[in-house]
């Protein structure tokens, strides 16, 4: 048999197989979908980034969306922190002039 | 309008968001100019779904929005059509623009969007006069100003919307191979 990873929904189904007496394994489109999803997890949880996904095969940002609406997560929103904190910082300060002069006008 | 600032977009992947989520219009919300590299308009967003919807919204706003033409984007060009690799180029396309932008007005200020996962992870080395903002950043700010309803409530419409057009696309892929088969066992009907 061969050893795969199971994740914890799809322990139920696979025990279920083992008991019965099935031998499973995962055919390619299951292990690409099954790794494309593992990425996806990742990037919603900030874990990598969208160039890691084009990287990875992922060459279309809507395809990224589409992944992420079909597992019910969203893109993710950066933490103000870290290597570009302050230049983002900056950035929101200038953009909230720019949007209190606009409300003002 | 504020001519000396300008908001430089560096990637497809704000525009896809918001086109996606209907809210391409968040972006003139500020009154600054934006500003699209060639590259970053080029391949990916006439490739992407929503692509109808950005180009329609350029036209409508080109006294706000406009294409940037780089030597990036004539090398990207070049490159397609070669069938080499294009990968980064929007974004080297968004500094050449941002050169061009500073070295023309000493008083110039910029704003460069990003997507928010790889400016969490890359230093980006830039001008005191540039800051960056991140597509969450940018609708943080506008939650803020009660200008939108809810960053989330954009995201989850973006990913929402994603998923029917990848259905879509999924179910054209799957109707051209049945169509495909369908040829390939009707000439092997009519060789026999």
């Amino acid at each position: 048999m061969r050893a795969c990873r199971v994740r914890p929904f799809q322990s139920i189904r696979l025990t279920e197989y083992y008991l019965r007496g099935h031998v499973t394994m995962d055919t390619p489109n299951q292990v690409v979908d099954q790794r494309r999803e593992k990425l996806l997890r990742d990037y919603a949880a900030g874990k990598v980034s969208w160039s890691t996904l084009r990287r990875q095969g992922f060459d279309d940002y809507v395809a990224v969306l589409g992944g992420l609406g079909a597992l019910g997560l969203r893109p993710p929103v950066a933490p103000l922190e870290g290597v570009n904190g302050a230049a983002r910082e900056r950035g929101r300060a200038l953009l909230r002039r720019a949007l209190a002069r606009q409300v003002s006008s | 309008m504020n001519p000396g600032f300008s908001l430089i977009v560096t990637d497809t992947s704000p525009l896809i968001t918001l086109a996606l989520a209907g809210s391409l219009d968040a972006l003139l919300r500020p009154g600054l100019p934006v500003s699209i590299p060639d590259a970053v308009e080029a391949t990916r967003i006439r490739a992407a779904a929503g692509a109808g919807e950005i180009v329609e919204w350029m036209n409508a706003h080109l006294d706000q929005v406009r294409i940037v033409p780089t030597e990036v984007g004539i090398d990207q060009q070049r490159r397609l059509e070669e069938g080499r690799p294009t990968r980064a180029l929007g974004e080297q396309a968004a500094l050449e623009v941002l050169d061009r932008f500073l070295e023309g007005d000493p008083a110039a200020t910029a704003l460069l969007l990003f997507e928010d996962s790889d400016i969490a992870r890359r230093q980006v080395i830039i001008d005191e006069r540039v800051s960056l903002i991140t597509t969450g950043d940018f609708l943080r700010e506008l939650e803020a100003a009660g200008l939108i309803q809810s960053t989330d409530y954009i995201l989850d419409r973006a990913a929402e919307r994603g998923r029917n057009v990848e259905r879509q696309r999924q179910a054209g892929a799957d109707a051209t191979t049945r169509l495909r088969l369908r040829r390939q066992l009707q000439e092997r009907e009519d060789r026999k």
